[in-house]
């Protein structure tokens, strides 16, 4: 299972890649990284559509927020599942994130066992 | 012509008193002088046709003494110059001197009055002759009467006059001086001496107005105190309006960081579990790698939370004056990225490409970084302002909203440029955005104050300059411009 996780922070490579290092050892999962949301659209447009299954997406981005990348994502891959992941769990940018059609909203700081069991049940 | 009040004042007084010194010393004495004359052309008539009257009756009666003491009666007066018998012929109308008194008196038959005498004819007829009598009298009694009243009035003039300088020093004194204090005391206030009072004892307009404006310079200071306070509370008000706009971006700059430190710990403690576990060598150097970049990570990540509090509390704290050696681009970049995260929160939809381009060899500048910061912040927030603006009105999917920061030096000088592509100001509104209380926005959302206290901490404070260029409907561009 392919996972793509787009963040503007550097370190949370690092920090995705060391709390699933088991399920990447074992390959259960392989995760790849993006730091924008064009980032993110540009590796999309150049692997597999059907090989990233999930995205986590951060919101607050410069330049293309995350919103602006579940609009795309959905509208050119609907089966492509999104996660939005901000810091700013409020009701407004979870209803947000819903309507735009995310899967999931997922708040920080990220409780990686809840994470793990969405991941999972994805599939 | 400009005339001052005490000027007018001597002037109207001078008139008066000139104007009072013509009539007295010279119409008055004048008419004086016709009257007089008037009255003493009557008594000489009288005088003689009273003599002509004797004579008449002398004559009918044949009495020839009787014309000399008819003629001697008018001898008594004081004035007299000469009494004359005169004889006219019946036939040819000629006459003829028959007596004068004093005998040596030149008479000549068609004397007229002269200054220095009054000449007066009354004719009589008789059966045995007709004739007149002619009686010159002097006008010296009148001549020195006229110099008597121009004495008098030349007094009088001299004390009108002192009079008049009297009264002149006194509305001087009266109206003047305390007319040119408060004209003085305006003034200062005009310069803004609020402090300024006039002496107010006067019962009269003057002291009323002295009074008027007391208490008006006191209500205006009052007033100004009043204003000075409610400003500095708007100032205030704005300052904790910006860190409202901060708090937003502070509370994501802040949990981001918190996320790693949390998590990295969580993991290093899962880590060191393994690593207790673990027999492969080459596992544990891997984890042992792992735990030490870790670690490295949760410092350098508690570090960046530090300095965000530590910029938050620096900003609220507000102006201490002090001057420190401060890195302009990372002062730039703090605050660009608050601002940002800032409107993020505010309106979720907000989306603006933002480009950092700094001189990296900037010199650190001499600055107050929570003022300096404000100017950022503020500009900054009026550039997302503008450019989120002119996104709502043109609705153009081509527009691509963008916020650059950037930096230089020249001259002598750093620049901090804030560009935005944004609604542009309106060029009749360009020379007022400075000023205080000026707003676009809509009621409560801007406080006016934003950019004048942005100036006045780059000018006053930093000694710089600030300008913008604006096109409106293409771009804005503040520059600050602050000396090495």
């Amino acid at each position: 299972m392919k996972l793509l996780v787009v963040d503007d922070e550097l370190d949370v490579k690092d920090m995705f890649l060391q709390r699933f290092r088991k399920e990447i050892k074992a390959g259960k999962l392989s995760l790849v990284f993006a730091h924008s949301g064009e980032e993110a659209i540009e590796l999309l447009s150049q692997t597999q559509p059907m090989d990233v299954v999930l995205i986590l997406s951060d919101i607050n981005m410069p330049g293309m927020t995350g919103f602006d990348l579940l609009k795309i994502v959905k509208d050119k891959l609907p089966a492509l599942k999104v996660f939005m992941v901000s810091a700013y769990g409020d009701a407004l940018n979870m209803d947000k994130a819903r309507e735009n059609g995310a899967d999931d909203f997922i708040e920080k700081p990220v409780n990686f066992k809840l994470l793990e069991e969405k991941i999972f049940s994805t599939q | 012509m400009k005339l001052s009040l005490k000027s007018k004042i001597w002037f109207t007084m001078l008139s008066v008193v000139l104007m009072f010194a013509f009539f007295v010393l010279f119409y008055f004495p004048e008419q004086q002088q016709k009257v007089l004359l008037n009255n003493y052309n009557t008594e000489v008539q009288n005088l003689s046709n009273t003599v002509a009257l004797g004579v008449k009756i002398a004559l009918t009666e044949q009495n020839f003494e009787g014309v000399t003491t008819a003629m001697d009666f008018v001898l008594k007066k004081d004035e007299l110059i000469f009494v004359s018998l005169i004889q006219t012929d019946d036939s040819t109308k000629e006459k003829t001197v028959l007596k004068t008194v004093p005998e040596d008196y030149p008479v000549e038959i068609n004397m007229g009055s002269i200054d220095t005498m009054i000449v007066k004819v009354s004719p009589f007829v008789t059966p045995t002759m007709s004739g007149e009598i002619m009686i010159g009298m002097g006008t010296h009694q009148i001549v020195e009467s006229k110099k008597e009243i121009r004495n008098t009035s030349l007094i009088v003039c001299l004390i009108v006059l002192c009079i008049g300088v009297f009264i002149g020093f006194l509305l001087s004194k009266n109206i003047t001086v305390p007319v040119l204090a408060l004209r003085d005391a305006a003034l200062k206030v005009g310069e803004g001496d609020r402090t300024q009072q006039v002496n107010s004892n006067g019962k009269d307009e003057i002291g009323e107005l002295g009074r008027a404006f007391n208490k008006m310079v006191n209500e205006l200071s009052i007033a100004e105190t009043e204003r000075k306070a409610a400003q500095q509370q708007l100032i205030q008000s704005e300052k904790m309006a910006s860190l409202g706009q901060m708090t937003a971006g502070i509370a994501h700059e802040i949990k981001n960081p918190l996320n790693f430190v949390n998590n990295f710990s969580a993991l290093s403690v899962e880590l060191l579990e393994e690593l207790e576990e673990s027999t492969d060598e080459e596992d544990k150097i891997e984890i042992m790698e792992s735990l030490k970049s870790n670690l490295k990570k949760i410092t350098a990540h508690g570090k960046r939370a530090d300095s965000i509090v530590a910029t938050m509390l620096q900003h609220s704290r507000g102006s201490v004056g002090a001057k420190v050696p401060t890195n302009i681009n990372q002062l730039c970049t703090e605050f660009t990225d608050l601002a940002f995260h800032g409107i993020r929160t505010k309106s979720r939809d907000f989306n603006c490409i933002i480009t950092k381009n700094y001189d990296e060899n900037l010199p650190l500048v001499n600055a107050i970084p929570q003022d300096l910061s404000r100017v950022i912040l503020n500009l900054l927030n009026n550039g997302f302002y503008a450019v989120a603006d002119r996104a709502k009105k043109s609705e153009l999917s081509d527009y691509k909203p963008e916020v650059c920061v950037s930096t230089e030096r020249k001259e002598g000088s750093v620049f901090i440029h804030v560009r935005d592509n944004g609604s542009g100001i309106p060029s009749a509104i360009k020379d007022k955005i400075f000023e205080p209380f000026f707003t676009t926005k809509p009621t409560g959302e801007g406080t006016g104050l934003g950019l004048s206290l942005s100036y006045d901490i780059v000018t006053k404070e930093h000694q710089g300059m600030m300008s913008v260029e604006s096109e409106e409907g293409s771009f804005t561009q503040f520059t600050i411009q602050l000396p090495i």
